[in-house]
């Protein structure tokens, strides 16, 4: 399925990706080339150079959707009525509104906003950008307002964590090990009961020693204040889940196109078959190409009449085509191998390197141009 | 230089994701190691990419050991840790059965903030001060840690004096304290950031410092500027590619030889205005490194080890 016939049927996209291989730029292109196909189109991104969002009018806005401005567009050269949107996430904003949704009373809300484990968590510890993300994805599916969102995910170190994360930070919140160890549950036996009984509060009384009494205090009070938030947090998290493996979602993987890259690269994709997520096209980003010559001797050859024409020393011109065919060899060597590794039907499709920063939407429309399908030549 | 450094124990190399960390923690270890030090290396629950590179086998499963030239290795995974630590401070084995065992420690101790990052440290502190060993030896001279992706990164430095106000007393705190002690010893612990002339990684490394003066004690070492393109042409020559490629191409069979300088030109530029802007804004050691056209990882990190050696200029 090329992309033109992904996103006519699909309306998510999910580029994943491990770091530096440019998933926020191809998400970004991706988005304005489905834009330039008349689609209602956003890109949610999560951390885009700030010369980037600014070229798509994000300067000043945060946790929104907002429509890329006409006079960038047209600054562009692009019809400035092209229905293309861009956000970029706040994880603390959208956790913060998470709460006010779901917090049954005002002051239920500004309990949690006020715990100190609340404030930790919200911040960029330990899962809670890939949540929000997954959060923020399914508050923009339901509004139902565009054809396409392409998300853009968080860097993880190499498991997915996002798709993890949700289950995760659902079963932080209905941790009860705490609960347990403080307020040990009643059991059948009476025996049992007392023996349970001494176990839990000598528990309590290590755990108190190594955390100390005002952690303890704080912990339970939060898991206390979060009680009444759990069932909506549940529902809403399968339902994330349900977007992530239903028929309108679809996972992009971009890889960068050196051998450590699409190690990578094939570690992210045994990953997200392992959790069964669709998953229909891999995108190798900043590829070297060189046309070949037949032989040294033609290289050689055409260094010198260029050299003649301009002045620039031939055999200078001669090792820098080497030292980039060297590249182009090289990373088309570690693609054939992800190829290889990758049994099933996929679309691969590749983006030249051009050697300069994308940070306008003049080159990310170039980037969208640019990328080529690996078969189609 | 680096190996002015060399007498600190304690070196991080911290960094945006795919600047190259890895390559790099494993160069400065062999270097480390061609100087006489007994060294190691430490990963931080990842792919062990470092171990890989310097055992040069590709084995897959490389956690820990000795790698060619002496140098130890280890992956720190903070779930085993954190079970040690349980089974440590609360011996009762009905107890700690009962909690490793059930559900709920699993995801709480997953998503706990803090916790992870705080068993890493814990156990760093350790290795450092020879109270646990590697492949039965201890008593290293140098520890490389190959650190998280910053994000990540500077949240684990953090960790310990968050930990250590939230936990104002009990073993945590105690441990906080001793892993900040540890950390803001300009003595013994150092960090270097590790970056690319690329507009992402460069305002990454301008943050991270930023934001480690500001909230770490940690003293800062070198700033590493990974895989600079070679800049072949000379300053003439470069305007000439740049005039040849507007004008249209004379040359048709050259088109290959003109479209690669075109390339390398473009780079170089680009390259320029982020070592530029690192140089400006970054006042940290610079050392800037080539990027190289070798095949196997394994013999970038032994190049990479004799130019991190060699006398700047």
């Amino acid at each position: 399925m090329l992309f033109e016939e992904t996103i006519s049927k699909k309306s998510v996209i999910i580029v994943s990706g491990s770091g530096g291989v440019g998933k926020t730029t191809v998400a970004a292109a991706l988005a304005l080339k489905a834009a330039k196909t008349g689609l209602q189109t956003l890109v949610c991104t999560i951390d885009p150079a700030n010369r980037l969002a600014d070229s798509m009018g994000l300067s000043s806005l945060g946790n929104e959707e907002q429509r890329v401005p006409e006079r960038k567009l047209a600054g562009a050269g692009l019809d400035p009525e092209l229905p293309l949107s861009a956000m970029m996430l706040e994880t603390g904003r959208t956790f913060d509104a998470l709460i006010a949704r779901h917090a049954p009373t005002p002051e239920i809300r500004d309990r949690i906003y006020g715990n100190k484990l609340y404030t930790n968590l919200s911040a960029s510890l330990a899962g809670s950008r890939e949540y929000m993300s997954m959060e923020k994805l399914y508050e923009l599916k339901e509004g139902g307002r565009y054809d396409l969102i392409v998300m853009d995910t968080p860097p993880t170190r190499q498991a997915l964590d996002f798709l993890e994360a949700p289950r995760r930070m659902l079963d932080f919140f209905n941790a009860n090990i705490l609960r347990w160890l403080l307020n040990p549950p009643e059991t059948t036996s009476a025996k049992g009961f007392k023996l349970f009984r001494r176990g839990g509060e000598a528990v309590a009384k290590r755990v108190e020693r190594l955390l100390g009494v005002s952690l303890v205090t704080e912990i339970i009070d939060f898991f206390r204040a979060f009680e009444g938030l759990y069932e909506g947090f549940a529902e809403r998290a399968a339902k994330v889940q349900d977007i992530l493996t239903g028929e309108d979602a679809v996972f992009f993987l971009v890889s960068g196109s050196d051998s450590v890259r699409t190690a990578e690269g094939i570690y992210f994709y045994d990953k997200l078959r392992e959790y069964n997520m669709p998953f229909s096209t891999v995108i190798f980003n900043m590829v070297h190409e060189t046309a070949s010559f037949e032989s040294e001797k033609r290289l050689m050859k055409a260094a010198e009449r260029v050299s003649a024409g301009t002045g620039i020393d031939a055999d200078r011109l001669a090792s820098n085509y080497k030292m980039l065919n060297i590249l182009t060899r090289k990373e088309y060597a570690a693609i054939d191998k992800f190829r290889e590794k990758v049994e099933e039907e996929m679309n691969y499709y590749i983006i030249p390197a051009y050697g300069e920063d994308i940070h306008d939407l003049r080159a990310l429309d170039r980037l969208g141009s640019g990328m080529v399908s690996f078969d189609s030549d | 230089m680096v190996s002015e450094f060399f007498d600190k124990k304690l070196h991080f190399i911290t960094g945006k994701g795919g600047v190259g960390k890895s390559t790099l923690a494993a160069a400065l270890a062999r270097a480390a190691a061609s100087r006489g030090k007994k060294v190691l290396v430490v990963e931080l629950d990842t792919l062990s990419m470092a171990a890989r590179y310097l055992r040069g086998d590709g084995n897959e499963n490389p956690d820990g050991g000795v790698a060619p030239g002496g140098i130890f290795l280890i992956n720190i995974d903070p779930f085993m840790v954190l079970e040690e630590f349980i089974i440590h401070h609360l011996p009762v084995k009905y107890v700690y059965r009962k909690i490793l065992s059930s559900r709920a420690y699993k995801y709480f101790t997953a998503a706990a903030p803090g916790l992870r990052e705080l068993m890493l440290l814990g156990k760093i502190h350790r290795l450092v001060k020879g109270e646990d060993l590697v492949a039965g030896e201890k008593g290293f001279d140098i520890v490389f840690v190959d650190a998280p992706a910053t994000g990540h990164g500077v949240s684990m430095f953090q960790v310990p004096e968050l930990l250590r106000k939230t936990f104002r007393i009990g073993i945590l705190n105690e441990k906080s304290e001793q892993i900040l002690s540890l950390l803001s010893d300009p003595d013994t612990t150092i960090l270097h950031v590790a970056t690319l002339p690329e507009e992402m990684p460069a305002n990454e490394a301008v943050d991270l410092y930023g934001r480690m003066r500001r909230a770490t004690s940690i003293s800062t070492g070198c700033l590493f500027i990974n895989r600079i393109f070679p800049e072949l042409f000379e300053l003439d020559e470069r305007a000439a590619i740049v005039e040849a490629n507007e004008g249209g191409n004379p040359v048709p069979e050259g088109a290959p030889v003109m479209d690669a300088a075109m390339y390398t030109v473009v780079r170089n530029r680009m390259e320029r205005v982020y070592i530029d802007r690192l140089r400006d804004e970054v006042p940290m050691e610079r050392v800037e490194l080539p990027m190289l056209f070798l095949e196997d990882p394994a013999e970038i990190v032994d190049r990479l080890g004799e130019i991190l050696l060699q006398e700047p200029g």
